[in-house]
């Protein structure tokens, strides 16, 4: 027994200089302690249904300005900051969060909302996340869109390309950080 | 069945089944942790069972035990000591997996920051799963050394043909 703890010794010495220097050889390596708490936050929402996507050449067609039909509510994914700091005339900022997904009290007020016939969600713009912390495998709008229809709203859809894709068709956007939903 | 056949075959081949079965799982959980710590250190955090200092430690090295333990149980090097390990940790795991349930954790159903592996829903059949691993890794470690097949009985055969070889070698001088 005293020669099978000494082995045990052993072999956790050896998993433990393996694994540390494993670790400081390969460039995904990570700090021996951790500097800021991981995120830990349950329950995800969990989405059940998929929005469609719909891209601003189909919304335009053939003129270059992109309009929206008659009842499409704009939604707004990102921070409310960005928001301020320029969002497409008559949308309603609801920052996407991926930790607590769309409050009752929210969807609550997007149903009162009169003459809603449909939503279409849009963000900036989808770039490529590198930083592992963000690993999204979305864009925060299409999470929405979900999530929105995932909560019996009907005729979701968020726009593909986002903000970037709407300015470059010649769109414009306000300030202002009125408009909650 | 015959008692010498059973002491000569038997025992031995199933203690190596049972070692390449237990190592293998050891072997396969740890591949993936090894290469992304990242993902095992969220997992071990979310358990909320160890302080932040420890997390990123436990992530790294924790991987590597099991993938040594594993390797060394299936080539049958201290083997009884490997059996220990396996055992100690399946009993950590137990315990992290049933304070989780106890406390109503939802680790499974989300995989948002998990690794693959962590996807699997947590239950309690991921406890009766372990106690049976763990009923495993007992018996591997009450089987007699001398009924064991692998590297450190071939060692222990060989040198000590070698010896009675220099011993006859020398007698005959």
């Amino acid at each position: 027994m005293k020669r099978d703890s000494l082995a045990a010794g052993w072999t956790l010495l050896l998993a433990t200089l393996l694994a540390l220097g494993f670790n400081q050889l390969r460039s995904e390596g990570i700090p021996l302690v951790a500097k800021e708490p991981y995120p830990i936050f349950v329950p995800c929402p969990e989405t059940m249904e998929e929005a469609a996507k719909v891209s601003l050449a189909d919304l335009a067609g053939s003129s270059k300005a992109p309009s929206f039909p008659a009842g499409t509510l704009l939604i707004d994914a990102r921070l409310p900051e960005r928001f301020s700091d320029g969002h497409i005339e008559g949308a309603v900022n609801l920052p996407y969060d991926e930790l607590s997904g769309v409050g009752e009290e929210e969807a609550a007020r997007i149903r009162a909302r009169p003459g809603v016939t449909s939503i279409l969600v849009y963000c900036d713009g989808w770039e490529e996340e590198t930083d592992p912390a963000k690993r999204y495998d979305h864009p925060p709008s299409e999470h929405l869109a979900d999530e929105l229809k995932s909560l019996g709203f009907e005729n979701v859809s968020s726009m593909q390309g986002g903000l970037k894709a709407w300015l470059e068709r010649g769109g414009t956007t306000v300030k202002g950080p009125e408009g909650t939903p | 069945m015959n008692r010498d056949f059973m002491r000569r075959w038997g025992i031995p081949s199933l203690d190596l089944a049972a070692r390449i079965y237990l190592g293998g799982v050891f072997l396969f959980a740890a591949w993936g942790k090894v290469l992304d710590p990242y993902s095992f250190a969220v997992n071990i955090a979310t358990y909320q069972v160890l302080p932040l200092e420890l997390v990123n430690l436990a992530a790294l090295i924790l991987p590597w035990v099991e993938l040594a333990v594993g390797g060394l149980l299936i080539l049958g090097v201290f083997t009884r000591a490997q059996a220990l390990l396996v055992n100690g940790m399946l009993l950590v795991f137990i315990a992290a997996i049933a304070s989780a349930l106890y406390r109503e954790l939802d680790l499974g159903t989300c995989g948002c920051f998990a690794s693959e592996e962590a996807a699997e829903d947590l239950s309690m059949s991921t406890v009766w799963r372990d106690v049976a691993w763990l009923a495993i890794g007992a018996g591997i470690f009450i089987v007699p050394e001398r009924l064991r097949w692998g590297v450190e009985r071939w060692w222990k055969l060989r040198s000590a043909r070698n010896s009675e070889a220099v011993r006859d070698g020398g007698g005959s001088k």
